[in-house]
C-alpha cells in the first residue's frame, strides 16, 4: 500500500483498489463449488413448494415462518434464538479448528463478490486487461464493456434483491406483481435496497467489507492458537527468495524455494502478502495455496510451499487436534444441537391464549345465572387441520360444577397453521350460590366484583395428546 | 506491487459506512426482537379501522427504519466524538 503521510487528523490509508488475478487449483475449484451450492439454494429455494405451500417463507405479514412441513410463531421465537446461538458456536468451532473457513467458502460477502468478479472478468477481461482498461481513456470500447459489465452487475443484484424480498412473501405472487408493476411500494423498497446493497457490497466494496466493516473478521483471532490450521508461508523453506533458472537446485545458489514471482499477492483478494505471516485481512480463501502450488508445479519442487498447516507444525512441534478449546466447543455445540432437536420434536403444535370480554366483566341473566363471554384464540401449529373440543376446569368441581360452558361441549374446526378466534361463554349457576357458601377460591378484586380462577382445555379429537391448557378469570357480583 | 492501483474509498467514505453498516446491524437485532413480541397489527386497525387485512409488512418496515436511524445516530456521534 502506498500510503499517504499520515496526518493527525486521519487514522487512515488510502485504500488501493485491488485487481485479483484469476487462479486454478484444488482449492478455487472447491471455492467454486461452494458458490454455486450456495448460490443454488438462495435463487433455488423460494421457488420450491411444499404441502402446496413456499417450503420456506418467512411470512413476516402472517407472523408465520415455514420451513418445509414446520410452522413457527412468534411464540417460538426460542428456537430462533436457539438457531443463532448454535450458529455463533459453530462459527467458533471451525474457527477453533481450521481458521477461517466461513471467510473462504461460505460467507455471502465472498461468494457474491465471486460471482461479480468472474462477471467482471467475463467482460472487461483478466487481470492485466483490467488495470489497462481502467488506466485508459475514454473511449466506445471502453464504454461499451463498462456498460454490459454494469449492466450484469444491476440485473445480477436486482434479482438478488428480488430473491431476497421472496424469502418474506410468496415469490411467484411477488413476481407477478412486479411484472405488472402493482407491488406495494414497501415490496418494491426491500427489492431496491436489497439489490442496492449487493451492488455496493460485491461490486464496489468487496474486500473492504471485510477489512474494515467485519466484526468476525477482528475477533476470529481470539478463537485462534498454535493449532488451528491457517493459510501460512513455509518461511524456513521458502527464504531466502529469489529469481532463478527452471530446473535449478535452489540449495546450490544458497536460495530457499521462493521465487519472488508474487503470484501470491496478485491473486490475493485483499490484496495482503502471505509470505509477511498470517494478517488479519486473510479470508482464508487459499487462492494464494493454489498460485504458488501451480508454480511449485512448474520448477518441479514438491508442492506446499504455502499450504494449510498449524502453526506448531511449522516450528517442527507436534499439533493437536483434540485440545481444550476444541473440546469445549465441540461439547457445547453437541449439546445445544441434540436439545435444539428434541425441544423442537417435543414442541406442542398447539396453543391456546384465553381473552375475556372487554366491554362486559358479566352479565346477569333472567333466571339469575351469571354470564362470561371468552374469545379463545386456538393455535393449530400441525401440519394438518384439527378439531378441538374445549373443556372447563374450574376449582369448585366438589361444590357442584357451579360453572359450565355454553354450549355444554363445543368444538371447532381449526385449518393447519391458523389461529381460530372462538367465542365462548360460561355460566354460574344462581340457585348454588345460595347453597354452596364455602366459595373458598373467589377473591374481591374490585368492589362489588369477585373473581374466581378458570381453566380452559382444549383437545383434539382425533389425537387426545394434542392438548393446551390457558388461565382465566369469572367475574361475577360479590355475594 | 501495487504501482498498479487506483484509489478506491477514502478515510471519510470508510467512516461513513462503518457508521452505516453498524447501525443496519443493530437495528436489524432490535427490529427482530421488538417485532417477535409485539405484534403491530392492532396498532395498524387504530390507524386504519376500515382495513380488513391490516398491513404489517409497512409498519415493519417504518420500525426498522427508525431503529436504523435511531441506531445510526448513535453510531455517527459515537465516531464523531472519538475523531475530535
Amino acid at each position: 500500500m502506498s500510503a499517504e503521510a499520515p496526518t493527525e487528523e486521519s487514522y487512515y490509508a488510502a485504500h488501493q483498489k485491488i485487481y485479483p488475478r484469476e487462479v486454478d487449483g484444488k482449492f478455487s475449484r472447491l471455492r467454486i463449488t461452494a458458490a454455486w451450492a450456495l448460490l443454488g439454494l438462495f435463487y433455488g429455494l423460494p421457488w420450491l413448494s411444499w404441502n402446496g405451500r413456499q417450503a420456506i417463507l418467512f411470512d413476516l405479514p402472517a407472523r408465520q415462518f415455514h420451513l418445509f412441513g414446520l410452522t413457527l410463531w412468534p411464540q417460538d421465537f426460542v428456537f430462533l434464538a436457539w438457531l443463532l446461538v448454535i450458529a455463533a458456536l459453530s462459527l467458533f468451532f471451525f474457527t477453533a479448528v481450521a481458521g477461517r473457513l466461513w471467510c473462504g467458502y461460505a460467507c455471502p460477502q465472498t461468494v457474491w463478490t465471486e460471482v461479480f468478479l468472474w462477471m467482471e472478468r467475463v467482460t472487461e477481461g483478466d487481470r492485466s486487461r483490467r488495470m489497462k482498461l481502467d488506466a485508459a481513456p475514454w473511449s466506445v470500447a471502453k464504454f461499451g464493456r463498462k456498460a454490459l459489465k454494469q449492466t450484469l452487475w444491476i440485473g445480477f443484484a436486482a434479482w438478488t434483491g428480488f430473491t431476497f424480498v421472496g424469502f418474506f412473501t410468496p415469490i411467484t405472487e411477488l413476481a407477478g406483481r412486479l411484472a405488472g408493476f402493482s407491488a406495494s411500494g414497501w415490496e418494491t423498497f426491500w427489492v431496491v435496497f436489497y439489490g442496492f446493497a449487493t451492488y455496493g457490497n460485491a461490486g464496489f466494496l468487496r474486500e473492504q467489507v471485510c477489512q474494515y466493516m467485519c466484526p468476525y473478521a477482528r475477533f476470529q483471532s481470539a478463537m485462534f492458537d498454535r493449532d488451528t490450521l491457517i493459510i501460512s508461508y513455509d518461511a524456513a523453506r521458502g527464504e531466502p527468495r529469489g529469481g532463478r533458472r527452471k530446473g535449478l537446485d535452489p540449495a546450490t545458489v544458497g536460495l530457499g524455494s521462493c521465487t519472488d514471482c508474487t503470484l501470491c499477492v496478485q491473486v490475493c483478494p485483499t490484496g495482503i502478502d502471505i509470505r509477511n505471516g498470517l494478517q488479519y485481512e486473510c479470508i482464508a480463501c487459499a487462492a494464494c495455496i493454489d498460485a504458488c502450488d501451480s508454480v511449485m508445479d512448474r520448477m518441479a519442487y514438491p508442492r506446499g510451499l504455502i499450504r494449510y498447516d498449524t502453526q506448531h507444525r511449522l516450528e517442527q512441534q507436534a499439533t493437536r487436534i483434540l485440545r481444550p478449546r476444541v473440546l469445549v466447543y465441540g461439547a457445547l455445540l453437541a449439546a445445544l444441537l441434540v436439545g435444539f432437536v428434541i425441544a423442537l420434536a417435543m414442541r406442542k403444535p398447539v396453543g391456546l391464549d384465553v381473552l375475556h370480554d372487554r366491554n362486559t366483566l358479566y352479565r346477569t341473566l333472567s333466571s339469575g345465572d351469571i354470564e362470561n363471554a371468552y374469545l379463545l384464540k386456538i393455535m393449530n401449529k400441525d401440519s394438518r387441520p384439527h378439531v378441538f373440543r374445549v373443556a372447563l376446569e374450574t376449582g369448585d368441581d366438589e361444590g357442584g360444577n357451579r360453572h359450565r360452558l355454553d354450549p355444554s361441549e363445543p368444538t371447532f374446526t381449526v385449518p393447519s397453521g391458523e389461529v381460530f378466534n372462538a367465542a365462548v361463554r360460561v355460566r354460574r349457576n344462581a340457585w348454588n350460590d345460595a347453597v354452596d357458601p364455602t366459595d373458598l377460591d373467589d377473591t374481591d378484586d374490585e368492589a362489588g366484583v369477585g373473581t374466581a380462577e378458570i381453566h380452559f382445555v382444549i383437545t383434539a379429537i382425533d389425537d387426545p395428546a394434542l392438548t393446551a391448557r390457558a388461565e382465566s378469570r369469572f367475574f361475577s357480583p360479590r355475594e | 506491487m501495487r504501482e498498479d492501483t487506483t484509489p478506491q474509498i477514502g478515510p471519510r467514505g470508510r467512516t461513513l459506512l462503518t457508521v452505516i453498516w453498524c447501525a443496519f446491524l443493530a437495528a436489524s437485532v432490535a427490529t427482530l426482537i421488538f417485532f417477535a413480541f409485539v405484534d403491530p397489527a392492532p396498532v395498524v386497525a387504530v390507524l386504519q379501522p376500515t382495513a380488513i387485512v391490516p398491513d404489517r409488512t409497512a409498519l415493519y418496515s417504518l420500525g426498522f427504519l427508525f431503529f436504523f436511524a435511531v441506531c445510526g445516530l448513535a453510531s455517527a456521534l459515537t465516531a464523531w466524538l472519538l475523531k475530535s
